[in-house]
């Protein structure tokens, strides 16, 4: 018998539109004044009735389409209905049976495997209102406030099968999918601002020795499901599968209690203290009274649109990264790290557009290498830096023609990416120009020959390798500016080697 | 000129000829509401000072010669009518004191006209009943017999129209609530085909079935208002984008020829003899215009009542949950929890017929019922809709009783909601339909338990946006008859 641990992810994700998902209120809320991005609809107000936001469907196909989802024709919107405070109409418009999205996948790798993870259905619905716990300060009495700013922002909510296995492919996924919607700009999926919400369901399959599973089947037995609700980062969502698959397995080996209708509870996660907390057992079939929005009329998708929508894709980013590694000549796993983010792969792209191989090679080695590092300690993205396209592709440039060498391009790199300047002109003004010029890099040679004698005699008299510290001397005396290849191979001629 | 019998073109003319100012006419209204409606309780809410600030504004537009057909004209609205700066209670104490904050686009075209909003009239708490018994704020007495019911829901819009305190005044109709209480009120009442006049700013009883329109005192007045507030719009999402017609054009167009199909289902076994006689009667008439009558049958009205009370509740339960007291109307201080504040304040809110009405909808949509009620019922509506489609297919309109009765006294139904839901057993299949249909004065009839002779209803349906032919039929009926023109006596 062995435990096979069962993830399957609910990623919710605000959509990028103007307006609201069913009025014409601004989507956009973060740092707004509370309740002041609102009107009878999203307030709930009496009388008030929901639109359609046609850009909400929208970004919610071009997601599908980019998750290899099947965009039925028909589909429709539910009323899904539970009283909450922070829920003004006392149901959420969401889809219950016809989603927008069925049926997708997803190819992650984890733990350097490569693994299909389908997607069961993405739909679309709109956020709640937010709720925000207060204490007063001199009665000490808690209360809660709403903020109706968030209620009626669009949200997708991305279902996964339960394909996942480990907490690595759980994350790969996640950190995949935030990447996509990133990319095709149906979402900014702004963790930071919770435009991001991942909700986990997790159970242990018990193997038998006997039981042959295939990548995506399910043991035939697994202990009770548990739901971990609102996890807001990576770092939640890894720690608590991890949480979990400990917690369950430590439980099962007391209790020995599997899954049946019935046994599902709900947790939450404690981000301080790092652990889930039991927030309710809940019935199978979760009673929310799902039934057709009457308010709405059906949603009827044509095929040329939705083929429209499709055509206009951008390029995902694993088509990017091969496109990138086979035109350029590129390792695929350096392209990927370049086209992670869209603007900083179209930023890539400026630099790299008509520029030869060995080039492209030279910008890639660098940004990815020193560029990439200092960007990291300044939490940037290149697109976001005062490096420009140009800037790079001139570094290259000088690097490749000799004009300088790695060493002063490392020199110069705190100028061009800080201060913005490009690498010509901080060569120039610190001067610190290659020296490729044959005469002077002789008479610099002839001087240290001179001044070492002794050296000189062991070069000659069998240890040619002692040639090397000759080199270091002329680089010494040039202050790095002259080309080291050069040096070598005049000094190594001078000593007849 | 006695403003008790004015309709609104008469009024319109007057106004226009400097007869009479909108702000006399406003006057008379009060004056009328002042003698009557302490009896007829038709009225919720009073807007004098709003009401003759807008009579100045219709005056000094009349004075610049840019008044419309309603421009001055004194109007009852429904109190589920959101109307900014009223009051709006649905008649309900969850809402009590509740002030609209916003108004919709039926409000909004008729106050580019110039009218003036009198108040706001009673209605059964949420438009959910046939008397205006389930007011939370008191019923509404019929003005031909003050003992008994005006009908519902829009009993108060009905009432104030029939007893001349305004000279028309809106009502919505989800299964009957225009058609009956005119026809018990001897007005005419159009239920608009779904989607004809946007809900957006209406307090919604069921969401699939409501509809917003008119009562007034002649067919002609229903034309104008029809024209004012007819049409889509962006923030209602069921308003289709069917043309316009001009709701005059036809009035005074003859209906020869024109085929009247009469369903066997609709004059039932138990229906009051005044009503049945009064309605054939009314038949005979448009077959004396020179209407062809045909027999046809509707098989599928007898699941009418079983499914509007499936899939009403269901969707008021939906529909009711945003009333929690959290943001808007009453609430109490006490409660221990979220649960407990719930449970109180809605407890406290909602009168009996809210609560029957959410708990058989919550019952209906929960997991395990919902396709043997919800989904089912959804399904036979369809056979309804059918079941017209196809009569459409052979005749023009057709015409059946409005109400199995007249009206009936106030508390004769109140022990027994069943009883009370099938007064609406001619009209409910209309809505299920999404169909139009005009109510229009066709007769008296003395019920058995009464003294005075009450008026009776007749009903023509058509198919969908086919209201300028209704108002064609119901305009060449009114021209042949006198109905109309007996006003109730207080």
């Amino acid at each position: 018998m062995r435990y096979q641990p069962i993830i399957g992810l609910e990623i919710h994700t605000q959509l990028k539109t103007q307006s609201k998902m069913f009025c014409s209120c601004a989507s956009q809320y973060f740092g707004k004044e509370p309740n002041t991005q609102t009107c009878p609809v999203c307030l709930g107000l009496p009388g008030a009735l929901p639109s359609i936001n046609q850009m909400g469907v929208e970004q919610t196909v071009r997601v599908g389409l980019a998750l290899g989802c099947t965009i039925p024709e028909e589909s429709k919107f539910d009323r899904k209905n539970y009283f909450y405070p922070d829920l003004v109409k006392g149901y959420q418009i969401s889809q219950y049976d016809m989603p927008l999205c069925q049926h997708g996948y997803l190819d992650v790798d984890a733990l350097g495997k490569k693994k299909r993870i389908r997607i069961l259905r993405a739909h679309l619905e709109e956020d709640t209102a937010k709720s925000l716990h207060e204490k007063d300060p001199v009665t000490g009495e808690s209360y809660t406030l709403i903020d109706c700013n968030k209620s009626g922002v669009p949200l997708l909510e991305i279902v996964s099968e339960p394909d996942l296995r480990t907490m690595e492919e759980a994350s790969a996924y996640a950190r995949k999918i935030r990447q996509i919607v990133r990319y095709i700009d149906a979402s900014d999926a702004d963790m930071e601002k919770g435009q991001l919400r991942f909700d986990i369901n997790v159970s242990i399959g018990i193997v038998e020795d006997d039981e042959v599973l295939g990548e995506n089947d399910l043991p035939k037995q697994h202990t009770p499901i548990v739901e971990v609700k609102n996890l807001n980062s990576f770092r939640a969502l890894e720690k608590a599968v991890d949480f979990e698959i400990k917690r369950q397995i430590e439980e099962y080996e007391q209790t020995h209690e599997l899954y049946h209708a019935g046994n599902k509870t709900t947790r939450g996660w404690d981000d301080v203290k790092e652990v889930t907390v039991h927030q309710r057992s809940k019935e199978e079939a979760s009673e929310y009274r799902y039934f057709p929005e009457p308010d709405l009329p059906p949603l009827h998708l044509a095929r040329d649109y939705v083929e429209k929508l499709r055509s206009e894709l951008p390029m995902l980013p694993e088509a990017k990264a091969k496109q990138l590694a086979e035109c350029c000549g590129l390792k695929l796993s350096d392209a990927v790290l370049l086209v992670a983010e869209k603007e900083d792969a179209n930023w890539f792209d400026q630099a790299a557009t008509g520029q030869s191989q060995v080039l492209v090679g030279e910008m890639a080695k660098w940004l990815l290498g020193d560029i990439a590092f200092f960007l990291k300690e300044n939490n940037l993205g290149v697109s976001q830096s005062k490096l420009t396209p140009e800037h790079l592709r001139e570094l290259a440039s000088l690097i490749q023609s000799g004009e300088i060498s790695g060493k002063i391009a490392k020199e110069i790199l705190p100028d061009v990416l800080e201060k913005g300047l490009s690498p010509k002109s901080v060569v120039e003004s610190k001067g610190l120009k290659q020296v490729s010029d044959v005469g002077e890099i002789e008479k610099v040679i002839d001087a240290v020959i001179a001044e070492n004698a002794k050296i000189v005699a062991q070069v000659q008299g069998g240890k040619p390798e002692a040639v090397m510290f000759l080199v270091g001397h002329v680089m010494k005396k040039t202050r790095g500016q002259a080309n080291p290849p050069m040096v070598q191979e005049m000094m190594r001629k001078k000593m007849g080697l | 000129m006695d403003f008790n019998v004015l309709t609104i073109k008469g009024a319109s003319a007057l106004l226009k000829n400097k007869q009479v100012s909108s702000r006399e006419l406003t006057q008379d209204a009060f004056a009328a509401i002042e003698k009557q409606d302490g009896q007829i309780h038709s009225f919720l809410t009073l807007e004098k000072d709003v009401a003759g600030k807008m009579a100045e504004a219709a005056d000094a537009r009349l004075a610049a010669g840019k008044g419309n057909a309603l421009t001055g004209i004194p109007l009852g609205v429904k109190d589920c009518y959101l109307v900014e700066g009223f009051k709006a209670f649905s008649a309900s104490k969850i809402l009590d004191n509740y002030e609209s904050q916003y108004e919709g686009p039926a409000i909004a075209r008729l106050r580019a006209e110039s009218p003036v909003f009198l108040g706001k009239t009673n209605t059964d708490e949420f438009t959910c009943g046939a008397s205006t018994e389930n007011s939370a704020y008191g019923t509404t007495h019929n003005p031909w017999d003050l003992d008994r019911v005006p009908g519902g829901s829009s009993g108060g819009s009905a009432a104030a129209v029939a007893a001349g305190l305004c000279l028309a005044a809106l009502g919505t109709d989800t299964g009957g609530s225009i058609r009956q209480p005119s026809s018990l009120c001897g007005t005419v009442g159009l239920k608009n085909t779904y989607g004809r006049i946007p809900r957006f700013g209406v307090i919604p009883m069921a969401s699939s079935l409501d509809t917003i329109g008119a009562i007034t005192k002649t067919v002609e007045d229903m034309a104008l208002m029809l024209q004012v507030m007819a049409g889509p719009d962006s923030r209602d999402a069921t308003t289709p984008n069917a043309p316009i017609p001009n709701y005059s054009a036809l009035l005074g167009k003859d209906i020869k020829g024109l085929k009247v199909g009469v369903p066997k289902e609709y004059f039932v076994e138990g229906m009051e003899a005044g009503v049945e006689q009064s309605v054939r009667e009314g038949i005979k008439e448009l077959e004396k215009l020179g209407a062809q009558i045909v027999d046809i049958s509707l098989p599928y009205t007898k699941y009418a009542i079983p499914v509007y009370y499936l899939i009403v509740p269901s969707e008021v339960s939906s529909n009711m949950a945003r009333f929690d007291a959290m943001r808007y109307g009453p609430r109490s201080k006490d409660a221990a929890d979220v649960l407990e504040f719930y449970l109180e304040n809605r407890g406290m809110g909602f009168g009996p017929e809210m609560k029957r009405r959410i708990m058989i909808g919550t019952h209906a949509l929960s997991s395990g019922y919902y396709d043997a009620y919800y989904i089912k019922a959804q399904k036979v509506r369809t056979l309804i809709r059918q079941d017209f489609e196809q009569a459409f297919k052979n005749v023009d309109v057709i015409v059946t009783p409005t109400s199995p009765t007249t009206a009936f006294k106030i508390g004769a139904k109140n022990d027994d909601p069943l009883q009370m839901y099938l007064a609406d057993i001619f009209t409910v299949s209309i809505n299920l339909a999404g169909v139009p249909a005009l109510n229009v004065p066709c007769g008296f009839s003395q019920p058995a338990d009464g003294e005075r002779e009450l008026p009776v209803g007749m009903q023509i349906i058509g198919p969908n946006f086919s209201e300028d032919r209704l108002l064609q039929v119901g305009h060449a009926f009114e021209q042949a008859t006198e109905w109309h023109q007996r006003k109730a006596q207080i």
